[in-house]
């Protein structure tokens, strides 16, 4: 487990992967950073170069940006080495860059310098649940969003003034990616370090250390005092290695039912 | 420095046909259809999902009653949409060539999704040779947001020169995704009426001047693309070579190019692949020495090229035209399947004659390695608990006991696998949808020509209502004999689990009552059994029966389909394991008989032990490996009595 010692504004939970993208910047190791900011309703794919710019993109967004095109878009437009906060299914992306053809020009063989992942159990549709969103906030700025742990079963959106807008799973779900439906992978297996929460740990996050890169950053991290480490409990390694096989079982053979399929619908 | 990082793409990531939906939305589409079949069948989904002001949205029976639907929407004065793969064009040439003739009212678009390579299909076929036989024109997309864009400005196209207008796409572009800018959604609100005082009739006497009409809308449209955005000429100064590509072709051209050193090359986008852009291809040929066409999959465009080359001869020196070739001439690229970087770099290599290696060598190393490291050799198979195994079971054994070299008439779906082993090859015909049942007519005459083999043809719920009736009414008036086995799984499995008229329909105000098979086939005059496919040993009776008879007669195996009742219903409670001291492993002598030849993929083996195990992830515990093992080493229970068994 592992917390930012001096959190960002706006962070979610122990503020881990700002703090890591902010400490890899400044110590040299990369030269930017694809993260997603949040850009009014509608959070947007960016390239971070300072680490004055890492903040405004803290906080778990819950939708899916086009974030390796982002990538492609910087590595071919600025290069450098570009490391990348990503989805599971961007991570894997990302990953089977590294068996590109050294044949190609360089902008396009060279793979991240540092991936990050995320976890994720889904991810939402940017259109549809933005555009439900939108309805719904009257107006009003989002500030964070979160789930918090079962039993709650509710969807939060913190908006400006402190409101918060609690909207039951079932309104969400139906926004859910449809491939998300039979992904098998809740923590990131193709990154560096994947980077989630833990329950009962609001200031926490839980990272798996998966590369001899990802190891040393965290090492050089924590030596800096950037970030505070512990251990993870037992019964939270446990925890998190049941939500993981489930997801992976929930791929094989779904047991939710599927997003409504069609539909004769009638005129109102 | 900013504080916030710029902001460089206001996209949004979007599958292909995600995107062909919301081009649909932006455009006001107010009712649309299709019949499911890969790659096209997200697209009325995400129409169905959104929630924008949601068109009418149906899965119609087949594809011809699909656009019929559509084009009377167009007719009454709504923007339609109609959607389907390569093979349902192929379908409704009949109609798409009467319709072209008396043209459309209100803005109409075929998505037609072709799949290069024939991935998901049976074979591979180039809409937009059908377009064109059918004069009706055509626009290629090349990205996600090009999609979303000409499908948009397809229904103002389609409503400027009076006549449907078709998107053609393939698989890579339906199922990619890619960046895209949304546009707004406009109010919809047309009043539905169709006006009796203007007939759309393609009636005989009426062929000459409507054709004419035609010929002179398509004149208006070529005129109209000569310019159009979708089409984009970038002239290199010194260069004596043309590319031409469409739609994915483009990319690739593009993409390849960069990776390898070419001379000064030009380059041409067709967007708008029918009617050509004659005048604008010209202006590009001219002085050129050579032409690169990339396109899937037939040579089209090419060929088109070769006649404007043609007519440049008065002008001087004939470009040569190369691509896929003509038929017995080896062209620059194969006369099928997917274009790709490795083909187009290939391409490129011959016509200027380098011989350089396409891929580095290390890069066939490493991506040898990483695909032996992470992806298993497997059979294609029927899903774990899947009840055609059991059904294409009782089938084997009742021809076995039959003896008569008796075989199986199939066609496509997921019961199209029982051409393979996990069907245990019986199928030996396949052709397209409900060809099975049109076997069955014939093969069901040869009787009086001495032949003595039973013929059984196999189709599923949603091809018996999409093509096999008319076959089957066929067999039963010619007086054929044979048996029809109705594979019914109660959904349109194979293509994502739609519904079809045996399923009911959902609606706004509930669920819509279903079609019942047996109900038809009884109407029509034939004995129809219902029945259950966990009762193997009864079913293998009950066909053996019916193949005695010298009659036609109907059997349903019906059991929904095990990964739509688990998303429905949910898993069975239920566990099946291999009790490891029963099992006798390959001291049996039934030769590993639940792992090789039911081939279930929970089935398993386990070399260490040499012992069957089953896999209980993915495991639905439908019982057929319980009844058949030989040992009686697998057992089945509630999960609760089961315990830890594995």
């Amino acid at each position: 487990m592992a917390r930012a010692t001096a959190p960002a504004a706006g962070r979610q939970y122990g503020g881990t992967i700002s703090a890591l993208v902010k400490f890899a910047l400044e110590s040299g190791r990369i030269d930017g950073a694809v993260l997603t900011a949040a850009a009014g309703l509608q959070p947007r794919s960016v390239t971070a170069r300072q680490a004055a710019q890492i903040d405004g993109c803290a906080g778990s967004k819950y939708t899916i940006s086009p974030t390796v095109a982002e990538f492609n878009r910087s590595r071919q437009e600025i290069g450098g080495r570009l490391a990348v906060v990503a989805l599971p299914c961007q991570a894997l992306a990302l990953n089977r860059m590294l068996a590109y053809d050294p044949a190609e020009p360089a902008w396009r063989v060279e793979p991240p310098a540092l991936v990050i992942g995320l976890f994720c159990t889904w991810a939402l549709d940017q259109v549809s649940f933005t555009r439900m969103l939108a309805q719904r906030l009257n107006g009003h700025t989002i500030h964070r969003m979160d789930i918090p742990p079962p039993p709650s079963s509710v969807f939060q959106v913190f908006t400006d003034y402190g409101r918060v807008l609690e909207l039951p799973l079932e309104d969400v779900k139906p926004h859910i990616v449809n491939a998300c439906h039979s992904c098998p992978d809740m923590t990131a297996e193709a990154s560096d370090i994947s980077i989630g929460c833990v329950e009962n740990e609001q200031d926490w996050n839980t990272l798996l250390v998966r590369s001899d890169r990802g190891a040393a950053l965290l090492a050089a991290a924590a030596a800096a005092g950037k970030l505070e480490i512990r251990p993870l409990a037992t019964a939270a390694e446990t925890h998190l290695a049941e939500a993981s096989l489930a997801k992976r079982r929930r791929a094989i053979l779904p047991q939710a039912p599927a997003p409504q399929q069609v539909f004769r619908q009638e005129v109102s | 420095m900013s504080a916030s990082p710029e902001v460089r793409s206001e996209a949004t990531l979007m599958m292909g046909n995600a995107a062909i939906a919301r081009g649909a939305l932006e455009a006001g589409v107010r009712f649309a259809s299709g019949y499911p079949g890969n790659p096209s069948s997200e697209i009325l989904g995400f129409l169905s999902s959104s929630d924008a002001d949601q068109p009418y949205v149906e899965w119609s029976i087949n594809e011809p009653v699909a656009m019929e639907a559509a084009a009377a929407a167009s007719l009454a004065g709504l923007r339609s949409l109609v959607t389907m793969k390569h093979n349902g064009v192929a379908l409704c040439i009949d109609f798409m060539s009467a319709f072209s003739i008396t043209g459309c009212r209100a803005g109409m678009v075929l998505i037609a999704c072709d799949d290069p390579g024939a991935m998901t299909s049976s074979v591979e076929l180039d809409s937009r040779s059908m377009a064109v036989l059918t004069r009706l024109p055509v626009l290629e997309p090349s990205t996600p947001q090009e999609a979303k864009e000409m499908v948009r400005q397809a229904f103002d196209l389609s409503e400027e020169f009076g006549l449907m207008v078709i998107v053609r796409t393939v698989t890579r572009l339906c199922h990619g995704h890619g960046e895209v800018v949304c546009g707004p959604l406009p109010q919809t609100s047309t009043v539905a009426c169709f006006d009796i005082s203007r007939p759309f009739t393609a009636a005989p006497n009426l062929f000459v001047p409507l054709t004419r009409m035609v010929l002179q809308k398509l004149s208006a449209a070529q005129e109209r693309f000569e310019d159009s955005p979708f089409n984009a000429y970038q002239d290199t100064p010194g260069a004596d070579v043309l590319v031409v590509a469409s739609g994915l072709g483009w990319l690739y051209a593009l993409e390849s190019a960069a990776a390898v050193t070419l001379p000064p090359v030009s380059f041409l986008k067709i967007g708008t692949v029918y009617p050509f852009p004659d005048r604008l291809a010209m202006r590009a040929m001219r002085g050129k020495r050579r032409i690169l066409v990339f396109e899937e999959t037939d040579a089209w465009l090419e060929e088109r090229l070769k006649i404007l080359a043609a007519d440049l001869a008065a002008e001087g020196p004939v470009p040569a035209v190369s691509g896929r070739g003509r038929l017995g001439e080896s062209g620059v690229l194969e006369r099928y399947g997917e274009l790709t970087n490795d083909t187009v770099r290939r391409a490129y290599g011959q016509v200027f004659g380098t011989t350089q290696t396409p891929r580095h060598p290390a890069f066939i190393t490493r991506t040898t390695q990483l695909l032996e490291a992470t992806l298993p050799v497997r059979q294609l198979s029927f899903c774990a608990g899947c009840s055609h195994r059991e059904s294409y079971w009782a089938i084997k054994a009742a021809l076995a006991v039959d003896g008569r070299d008796g075989f199986v008439a199939g066609d496509i779906g997921c019961y199209g696998l029982a051409s393979g082993p996990t069907g245990y090859n019986l199928i030996k015909t396949q052709h397209c949808m409900g060809s099975g049942a049109g076997f069955l007519s014939g093969f069901g005459k040869m009787a009086q020509f001495g032949c003595r083999q039973p013929v059984i043809a196999v189709c599923g719920d949603s091809t018996f209502f999409h093509s096999a009736i008319p076959a089957l009414i066929n067999a039963r008036i010619n007086g054929s004999r044979g048996l029809l086995v109705l594979l019914d799984n109660t959904v349109t499995a194979m293509t994502g689990m739609q519904p079809n008229p045996g399923s009911g329909c959902y609606t706004q105000d509930g669920r819509q009552p279903a079609v019942a098979p047996e109900a038809i086939t009884r109407a029509i005059g034939l004995f129809t059994a219902v029945l259950d496919p966990s009762q193997v040993q009864d079913n293998i009776f009950t066909l053996f029966q019916l193949l005695q008879e010298p009659t036609l007669s109907v059997a349903i195996f019906r059991h929904p389909c095990v990964i739509h009742s688990t998303r429905q219903h949910g898993r069975l409670e239920e566990r099946v394991w291999v009790e490891q001291g029963d099992c006798r492993g390959d001291a049996c002598g039934c030769n590993r008989f639940c792992v090789r030849v039911l081939g279930c993929p929970s089935n398993k083996w386990d070399a260490t032990l040499g012992k069957a195990y089953v896999d209980t992830d993915s495991c639905s515990a439908c019982g057929l490996c319980v009844s058949l093992c030989p040992a009686g080493a697998i057992h089945q229970a509630p999960i609760a009595a089961a315990g830890g068994k594995q």
